[in-house]
């Protein structure tokens, strides 16, 4: 089987006109269908970084990416947009949903911009809400939501358009355990119905639901190791 | 710090960070108040400042008879001043009234010519205009006869030269008169002071050096009537406060005791018409004809760029402000009030206001030095014109208003109950769009005003450029008037002799010797009419009943123009049918003329051109018509031809001789023509003959239609800026609402919208705006455009759907180029780092 993600020797720098920050370097890394890997590290050591270039949203220096065999440094920026559209979902610490519109209007915005019928969508967006389990909440706003809430919003908005993979970046750092158990759940079923899951993660508990591990520091990769088995969510299911 | 240190020093950095909201608002607010107090001062120096030397000018005014001429024809309005003595006689008016005269004489100081003007007025006429005695004895009653006034910028120019007048004896012609006293420079009516020779400046001043005679006009007996209809008549004004304007039945009927017997039943057809007016014209008005009106203008153009700009204002602050709910918030929550906040944006936004009001000075300035320019002559000036206290003051006055304004409305969307949700939410997606309901309204309503005050001032500009610069209906350029004055009117009459043939008479010996010096002192200029030409003085009225079609009949009026083998085709007017004169039917005396077409569609209204031509011009009358030649606008500054002309060889001679020279392969007259010299050359042969000045015709139709010409530079100057501040406010909005939205960008953008789904996304936004704009715009335009053309008679074209289309289009494509370019340039860029913001 082919990797859908091949990292090789890549090399990221933050510049200002003060100082230039090495935030990854050399990173080798493949990412097969399926998988779900969990990065760790202390704050700062690039994870987020890895993050954004994984997802098409940041170029990077030097080195090798190829997303289901295509060259990164080879696409233009609409058609960046149209892989992130298509194939990939995002979730962030901070949940990024706008609040000037409604649960299900945010959770139907991949959906436009792939041109699909307002039909479609309304069938699309009903059933991922009762996949998180928020149908009832569909014409509320964001900001009359909790924490929990928002983020199960924003996972159902990056899974709506069924991506190959899916790139979660703390998704729990802004929830208490109760709610980030909730939200963990519902990845670990997404990757049992078959995507591919890459999560950042502070939380060692978490990031046993992962078949693979990797550890940074200093934008260098440390440590990969395979779990074999997720006990852990068994636990928490 | 010192929180008022703070909130300074907090705005001074935001002035140079924060281009983006401080840029367009330094820009709309500076140009459109700088350009308001441009037009602020101009205003107060031709409409409100105080005339030199005549303080009580708002109590004066002149008796104007309006007489509409004809029927059809609207005969250029004449204008008729009425006999003095008799008026006061009649409707006793000795100590409130006067009149004054300009006399053709150049007063002399031992034997060098002094350069002013001499004029001569009833005694009364110092007191009523509030003249003040600088030096020597003041004017009265008994001592008006004891010498002359001088004006002081005449005193003060010979002084310097070591001259002190006062005491000395001048010479006016052949007399010899003291100098008894000093008064103040007067400005006087325009007719008068306009120097025929002087086209160097764009700038008129209203006071000229003077030199004054008085009398007791009161007692001067019946003077013979002649010349009532002339329009170079003395002034009469009289104090409006103390006299009682006859009512017009009783001064009409008075009016016809003075007319000449052989006009009587001419004028009294005219004074029965409605249309015929007794009127007041104010003694300012005179002066600086127009000035008001254009003052008004330029004062009323410039406050609706205001109204844009302060839209324009708080759109961006709205913006910008709606971008920090989330720091008001906080500050309401730490106990703040509203009131204090408002206090500490003005604080804050005081480095700005600074600024805005230095640069609406400077282009003030700029504004006030170009626009004589712009009029290329003849600007009146009241003094000097200049950026005073009061216009400062109101320059800052409008810049804190303006900004209160912004920040009121701004921070009036915040409800202090409602402080809980701003701070629940993110704080990032409050951020300000074009959803915001202040922003639809102030960008739909900056759309409507772009449109209302484009189209406006389109057609204003249009129908003022016709008049301007459109073709005259003759030719303009290379022409030129010659006149010679003379101070013996015995001598100029005695040419006059009714039944004498021109050809060969003493009045065309006279000019024709005139003519011979002229072309034998410059070989490059011809003498193409020994008249004005079409610019002639009219000293000559014919009126005649004629039948019209459908059997009714009506006044037609026309008058006398000279005609000499080829000035017609020199001059570029058109003969559209016929021939113009030959120099053998010149010099036979041969009774033709040649008729503008206006005068041969009232006589033949059934015949064609070609038929006309053989026919007599009525009548009556042993002329032939030989030719019929296009009409033309005598007076610049209307738009219409509608004058009936007749061309025919005679000269009635006056006090004053006119020519119309011609130069060759575009020569300067100056260069060709030494005026000193040919008039002592002239004076050879004709020693009556006292004054010799030049004029062209270009110079002539730029003075008359300066109004035009300013009105015409000022509504373009208008249409650009309310283009440029739509550019401005619009682009300045959508940059800082788009920066501010690329939070929301950035979370579509990992959601795979492209840079094309953001753009069309802020463009479907902006579009509804569009379309309101132009909605609300294009009716407002339709309803003022009728408003202005019934109300303020302002003959603007008719309504041209075509151009209103077109300026929509233009305006769209504007307003979607200002919404587009800035929202691309900033998804252009990654907008990752606003989602790195925490
Ligand atoms: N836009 C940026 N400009 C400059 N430096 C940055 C930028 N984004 C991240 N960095 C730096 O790069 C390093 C890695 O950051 P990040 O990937 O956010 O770390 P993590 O997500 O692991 O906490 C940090 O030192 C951070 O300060
Ligand atoms: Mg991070």
């Amino acid at each position: 089987m082919n990797p859908i993600i091949k990292l090789n020797k890549l090399n990221k720098s933050y510049k200002n006109e003060f100082i230039k920050t090495l935030a990854l370097q050399d990173i080798d890394l493949e990412v097969y269908p399926g998988e779900f890997i969990s990065i760790m590290g202390p704050s700062g050591c690039g994870k987020s970084t890895l993050m954004s270039v994984l997802g098409l949203l940041d170029n990077f220096d030097s080195g090798k990416y190829l997303l289901s065999g295509l060259e990164a440094t080879d696409l233009s920026l609409d058609q960046r947009a149209k892989i992130r559209n298509k194939h990939i979902g995002f979730v962030f610490q901070s949940f990024n949903l706008i609040d000037s519109l409604t649960v299900a209007d945010n959770i139907a915005m991949p959906l436009q911009y792939q041109g699909q019928k307002a039909k479609e969508i309304a069938q699309k967006v009903e059933n991922v809400l009762a996949q998180v389990n928020l149908s009832s909440r569909s014409k509320h706003f964001p900001a009359q939501l909790s924490g929990g809430q928002q983020q199960r919003v924003a996972i159902a908005r990056a899974i709506v358009t069924n991506p190959d993979i899916l790139l979660v970046d703390e998704p729990t750092g802004n929830l208490d355990s109760k709610n980030g158990d909730q939200v963990m759940r519902l990845l670990v079923q997404l990757n049992k119905q078959g995507s591919t899951i890459i999560m950042v993660t502070h939380d060692t508990r978490y990031s046993q639901c992962a078949s693979k591990q990797v550890q940074l520091i200093d934008g260098k990769i440390v440590m990969e190791n395979n779990v074999k088995e997720t006990e852990v969510m068994h636990e928490a299911s | 710090m010192k929180p008022v240190n703070y909130f300074l020093f907090s705005g001074l950095k935001k002035l140079f960070n924060q281009k983006r909201f401080t840029l367009p608002i330094l820009l709309s607010l500076s140009i459109t108040i700088g350009l308001l107090i441009g037009a602020l001062v101009i205003a107060n120096n031709n409409a409100l400042k105080p005339l030199s030397g005549v303080s009580k000018a708002q109590n004066i005014s002149s008796v104007v008879i309006d007489l509409n001429m004809t029927d059809t024809l609207s005969f250029e309005t004449m204008t008729s001043r009425a006999d003095f003595g008799q008026f006061m006689r009649h409707f006793d008016a000795r100590e409130q009234a006067f009149v004054f005269e300009k006399q053709q004489s150049l007063p002399q100081f031992n034997g060098e010519s002094l350069d002013s003007y001499v004029f001569k007025a009833h005694f009364a006429a110092l007191d009523i205009m509030g003249t003040k005695t600088i030096k020597g004895s003041a004017l009265n009653e008994r001592n008006f006869e004891s010498g002359v006034w001088i004006s002081e910028s005449l005193y003060e120019k010979q002084r310097q030269a070591g001259n002190d007048l006062l005491g000395k004896t001048i010479t006016i012609g052949p007399s010899a008169q003291l100098v008894v006293g000093i008064i103040e420079d007067i400005a006087l009516p325009r007719k008068l002071t306009l120097a025929s020779t002087d086209t160097s400046s764009n700038i008129v001043n209203l006071a000229v050096p003077q030199v004054w005679i008085f009398e007791d006009f009161s007692k001067i007996p019946d003077s013979s009537t002649d010349g009532q209809m002339a329009s170079e008549l003395s002034y009469l004004y009289i104090d409006t406060t103390k006299v009682t304007i006859p009512n017009r039945e009783d001064f009409f009927k008075w009016y016809l005791t003075t007319v000449d017997d052989s006009q009587k039943m001419m004028y009294e057809v005219f004074l029965k018409k409605p249309d015929s007016n007794l009127e007041l014209s104010a003694y300012r008005e005179d002066v600086m004809p127009g000035a008001k009106k254009m003052s008004l203008f330029l004062l009323l153009s410039a406050s609706l760029l205001a109204l844009i700009a302060i839209v324009n204002v708080t759109n961006l602050f709205n913006a910008y402000y709606t971008a920090r709910f989330n720091e008001f918030s906080v500050r309401l929550i730490h106990g703040a009030r509203k009131s204090v906040l408002r206090r500490q944006l003005m604080l804050e936004n005081t480095p700005l206001m600074v600024f805005s009001i230095l640069l609406a000075v400077i282009i003030a300035n700029l504004f006030i030095a170009f626009l004589p320019l712009l009029s290329l002559t003849s600007l009146s000036r009241n003094g000097t014109m200049e950026i005073d206290a009061l216009a400062i003051t109101a320059i800052i006055a409008i810049t804190l208003l303006a900004f209160y304004i912004g920040i009121y409305l701004s921070l009036s969307r915040i409800k202090e109950k409602a402080l809980q949700g701003y701070i629940q939410s993110s704080g990032k997606g409050v951020s300000m769009d074009y959803q915001n309901p202040l922003t639809k309204t102030l960008v739909s309503t900056q759309l409507a005003l772009t449109i209302v005050f484009s189209f406006a001032g389109l057609a204003i500009a249009y129908k003022n450029y016709n008049i301007a610069f459109s073709d005259m209906g003759y030719q303009v350029e290379h022409i030129h008037n010659l006149e010679l004055k003379t101070d013996d009117s015995d001598w100029a009459d005695s040419f006059n002799k009714e039944e004498q043939a021109f050809y060969g008479s003493d009045a065309h010996q006279l000019t024709s010797s005139i003519v011979e010096v002229i072309e034998q002192s410059a070989l490059k200029v011809s003498v193409i009419s020994q008249d004005y030409g079409v610019l002639a003085n009219i000293y000559k009225f014919y009126t005649q009943l004629v039948t019209k079609e459908d059997g009714s009949t009506q006044m037609l009026s026309y008058s006398p123009l000279h005609l000499q083998p080829g000035y017609l085709e020199q001059a570029g007017i058109n003969i559209i049918a016929g021939k113009s004169i030959t120099t053998e039917q010149y010099q036979q005396n041969e009774k033709v003329a040649v008729v503008t077409k206006n005068l041969a569609d009232a006589v033949y209204p059934k015949l064609s051109y070609a038929d006309i031509i053989g026919k007599p011009v009525n009548k009556d009358s042993s002329s032939i018509i030989i030719g019929i030649a296009e009409n033309f606008r005598r007076h610049p500054s209307s738009m219409s031809r509608e004058s009936a002309y007749i061309f025919r060889p005679d000269i009635h001679i006056t006090d004053t001789l006119r020519f119309t020279l011609k130069t060759q392969n575009g020569a300067e007259l100056n260069d060709l023509l030494e005026s000193d010299l040919l008039l002592s050359k002239i004076q050879v042969r004709h020693p009556q003959i006292k004054s010799l000045s030049f004029k062209s015709y270009q110079d002539h139709v730029n003075a008359a239609t300066m109004q035009q010409r300013i009105i015409f530079y000022t509504s373009l100057i208008l249409v650009t800026f309310t283009l440029l501040l739509a550019v401005v406010g619009i682009s300045g909005l959508t940059i800082l609402t788009t920066k501010q939205k690329s939070y929301e960008l950035a979370i579509r953008m990992t959601q795979g919208a492209t840079r094309l789904d953001l753009v069309s996304l802020m463009l479907k936004r902006a579009v509804i705006m569009l379309v309101a704009g132009v909605a609300v715009g294009s009716v407002i335009t339709l309803w003022v455009y009728d408003y202005i053309n019934l109300n303020f008679n302002a003959e603007l074209p008719a309504f041209n759907w075509v151009a209103l289309m077109a300026l929509i289009l233009m305006s769209s494509v504007i307003y979607l180029l200002s919404v587009m370019l800035p929202t691309w340039n900033i998804v252009a860029q990654n907008p990752l780092s606003a989602l790195r913001r925490d």
